[in-house]
C-alpha cells in the first residue's frame, strides 16, 4: 500500500528530499528490511541505520536493556557489524528493496570517523548521521559532543571527506545545547537530530535490603519528550540548518510538537519496538492531516504551527 | 512465497483461567498466529501502558486459537490476569526459531512456566508419532499435572519431591532418550545440559531474557554462543530462543 493522497509531505535535509518527514531512528529499526513484515518500507520518509563503526563491535555485558516509567534504558554498547560487512551485506538490500537511508556512525577517534564517512563516500552512500554522544560506550563519541574544539576538529575533518548530506546526532549531555548546535553548523554539518539517548541509571535493592544492583545506559522514550522538546527549541533560535527532532515520538500529536518548536523532520524510536508499523502509520496520519486542515504542504503546516513563539 | 505479515494483530480472548495459585493461562483466537506458529516460537504482547511488550511462548494451538501460560509477577502479567472472555489483546507474532524435531526417542523438560513450549511440543511430537518422555518441574503443583508422565515438584505436593537434579539421572537411565528439549530456568537448562553432555545426548535448549523489540533490531537480548571455535553474540529473540545446549556459554 503506498501513501496516495496527493499531499505533498516532503523535506529537504542537505540534498536529501525525503518524501515525508517520518524517519526511523538508530538502533530501533535494524540495518535494513527488517521491519518488511510490518509495514511497507517505501512508505516512510528514511531509514536511520543501526550505528555502524570500522571495525565490528560486540558491545556491552548484560544486562543491556531495563524498562522504566515510560521509557527504555539501553546499554546495547553499539553492537554492530562493522562498516565493511555493512557495504557488502546490508547496503545491496536497503538498494535493492528502493529505500531512502541515511547511515549512521560512530567511532572512538576523529580519525575512525572519517574513515567510515569516507568509506560511505566511496560507496555512493547519499546521507550519514553523526552520533556524537552514544551515553552507554565508555570511550569515544560522548566526549565529542561535551568539547566544543574536539567537535568542531571532527565534524569539520568528516566534512572534508562526506560531500553528501552530513547530519549530526546531538545529545541532551551538554552544558549549552546552543553553543554546540552552532558549532555543529559552523564546522559544515547540513542538518541536526536530537535528542539522543539520555544518560540514566535504574537502582535496584536487593531482596534483604543489603546493597543493590543497576544498570546504567542510555534513557529514550516518552519521558524524554519534554527534554527533547526544550532542546530543540533552545537551538533552533542558534541554528538555520534543518533539525530532526526526536525523543519519545509515538503518535501524531506528538510530532506536531516537535515541528511546533523547531523540527523540520521527525524520527521515532523507541516507539518502534511497541508499535512496529508506528512509523508507516504516522507518516499516513501526517498526509491526512495536512490534507483534512487544508494545507496545501507540509512546510505550510510548519511554518503555521511555528507561528506563536509564546507561553 | 506470500509473505507472513506478523502483526500487529487484533486477538480474541477466548478463555483466561487460573491454574494454579500465580500461573494462569489465556486461550487467544487468531488464525494468522495460529495457523503460522510451531513450537518453541513466541508472541510479544502489548500489556497497557508498559513501553516494551512482553514475549510468551506458544504453548499449544488448536485451529486459529493459541494458547499462553504465564506466571503474575510484574505489572504486564497483571494486566494479562485482568483480561476477560471477550476482550481483545494486541499481539504480534509468532517469532523465533523454535525447537528443530527429529524422529529419535526424546525426553522433553519443562520448569515452571518454562512447561509452556514444551506443552506445545509434545503435541507436536504426538502428532507425527515420535515416542516422547515428558517431566513437569514445579515449586508446586501447577495443574497441568495430565499431559507430562514425570512430575517433579520441591514441596512434594504432586508426583516426585525435590528438584530436576534429584532425579534427571534416573528418568535418562530409565527412558534412553536420544534427544533432550529443555525450557526452564538458567540453571536448571545449563544443569541439564551437563547432564546431556555426559550421556552424549543432543539437547536444545529454550533461552529467555528481557527483549527491548523482540524481532531482532536491538541486540538486547543477546547471549554468547560458540561457533567453529569462536565465541560470537546471538539474538535470544531472533537466532533463537532455542540453541543447542552445547553451543551456550552459560554464565
Amino acid at each position: 500500500m503506498a501513501i496516495e493522497n496527493n499531499v505533498d509531505t516532503s523535506v529537504k535535509i542537505g540534498s536529501l528530499t525525503l518524501k515525508n518527514p517520518v524517519i526511523t531512528a538508530s538502533g530501533t529499526f535494524g540495518y535494513n528490511n527488517e521491519y518488511e513484515d510490518f509495514i511497507d518500507l517505501t512508505n516512510i520518509g528514511a531509514l536511520v541505520t543501526k550505528g555502524i563503526t570500522l571495525n565490528p563491535k560486540a558491545g556491552n555485558a548484560q544486562p543491556r536493556i531495563k524498562e522504566v516509567h515510560g521509557g527504555l534504558i539501553n546499554s546495547i554498547g553499539l553492537e554492530n557489524v562493522g562498516i565493511h560487512e555493512f557495504i557488502d551485506k546490508k547496503l545491496p538490500i536497503l538498494l535493492k528493496n528502493n529505500m531512502d537511508f541515511i547511515v549512521n556512525i560512530a567511532g572512538e577517534s576523529i580519525e575512525e570517523y572519517k574513515k567510515v564517512a569516507s568509506i560511505c563516500e566511496e560507496n555512493d552512500i547519499k546521507g550519514i548521521e553523526v552520533n556524537l554522544s552514544c551515553p552507554n560506550v565508555t570511550k569515544g563519541c560522548l566526549e565529542f559532543g561535551k568539547d566544543k574544539d574536539t567537535l568542531y576538529r571532527l565534524i569539520s575533518g568528516v566534512r572534508e571527506v562526506f560531500t553528501e548530506t552530513l547530519i549530526i546526532k546531538l545529545g541532551s549531555n551538554v552544558s549549552f545545547p546552543e553553543k554546540t548546535a552552532f558549532t555543529a553548523q559552523k564546522a559544515g554539518a547540513d542538518a541536526i537530530s536530537a535528542i539522543n539517548t539520555v544518560k540514566a541509571m535504574h537502582v535496584n535493592i536487593n531482596k534483604d535490603y543489603k546493597g543493590y544492583k543497576y544498570v546504567k545506559g542510555g534513557l529514550s522514550g516518552r519521558c524524554i519528550k519534554p527534554l527533547a522538546l526544550n532542546f530543540i527549541f533552545e537551538i533552533r533560535k542558534h541554528v538555520n540548518i534543518p533539525i530532526i527532532g526526536m525523543g519519545g515520538i509515538t503518535n501524531l500529536n506528538d510530532i506536531l510538537e516537535f515541528f511546533a518548536v523547531g523540527s523540520d523532520a521527525i524520527q521515532i524510536g523507541t516507539a518502534n519496538f511497541t508499535y512496529p508499523n508506528l512509523s508507516e502509520q504516522l507518516a499516513l496520519e501526517l498526509a491526512n492531516f495536512i490534507k483534512i486542515n487544508n494545507y496545501n504542504n507540509l512546510q505550510e503546516l510548519i511554518s503555521n504551527l511555528r507561528i506563536e513563539d509564546g507561553r | 512465497m506470500s509473505k507472513i505479515k506478523k502483526g500487529a494483530y487484533r486477538a480474541k480472548v477466548l478463555e483466561n483461567s487460573r491454574i494454579s495459585y500465580d500461573i494462569y493461562k489465556l486461550k487467544l483466537e487468531n488464525r494468522e498466529i495460529a495457523r503460522n506458529s510451531f513450537a518453541g516460537q513466541f508472541v510479544s504482547i502489548l500489556c497497557e501502558d508498559l513501553v516494551l511488550r512482553r514475549p510468551f511462548s506458544v504453548a499449544g494451538v488448536k485451529g486459529d486459537s493459541f494458547e499462553i501460560i504465564y506466571k503474575v509477577i510484574g505489572k504486564g502479567t497483571e494486566y494479562l490476569s485482568r483480561l476477560q472472555k471477550g476482550d481483545f489483546a494486541d499481539v504480534i507474532g509468532a517469532f523465533g526459531n523454535g525447537f528443530k524435531t527429529e524422529n529419535k526417542k526424546s525426553l522433553l523438560i519443562g520448569c515452571g512456566v518454562g512447561i509452556a513450549p514444551i506443552n506445545f511440543l509434545s503435541d507436536v511430537l504426538k502428532e507425527k508419532g515420535i515416542p516422547h518422555n515428558s517431566i513437569l518441574c514445579s515449586g508446586s503443583k501447577l495443574g497441568l499435572e495430565d499431559k507430562f508422565n514425570f512430575i517433579i515438584t520441591e514441596d512434594g505436593s504432586s508426583g516426585l519431591k525435590g528438584r530436576l537434579d534429584n532425579h534427571l539421572e534416573l528418568i535418562i537411565l530409565k527412558t534412553n532418550p536420544e534427544k533432550i528439549y529443555i525450557c526452564g530456568a538458567f540453571p536448571a537448562m545449563e544443569y541439564a545440559n551437563s547432564v546431556a553432555e555426559q550421556h552424549n545426548i543432543d539437547i536444545e535448549v529454550a533461552l529467555e531474557r528481557d527483549f527491548a523489540c523482540g524481532t531482532g533490531v536491538c541486540m538486547g537480548c543477546v547471549i554468547q554462543v560458540r561457533k567453529n571455535n569462536k565465541i560470537v553474540n546471538r539474538r535470544i529473540c531472533k537466532d533463537g530462543p532455542v540453541f543447542k545446549g552445547g553451543e551456550v556459554i552459560w554464565q
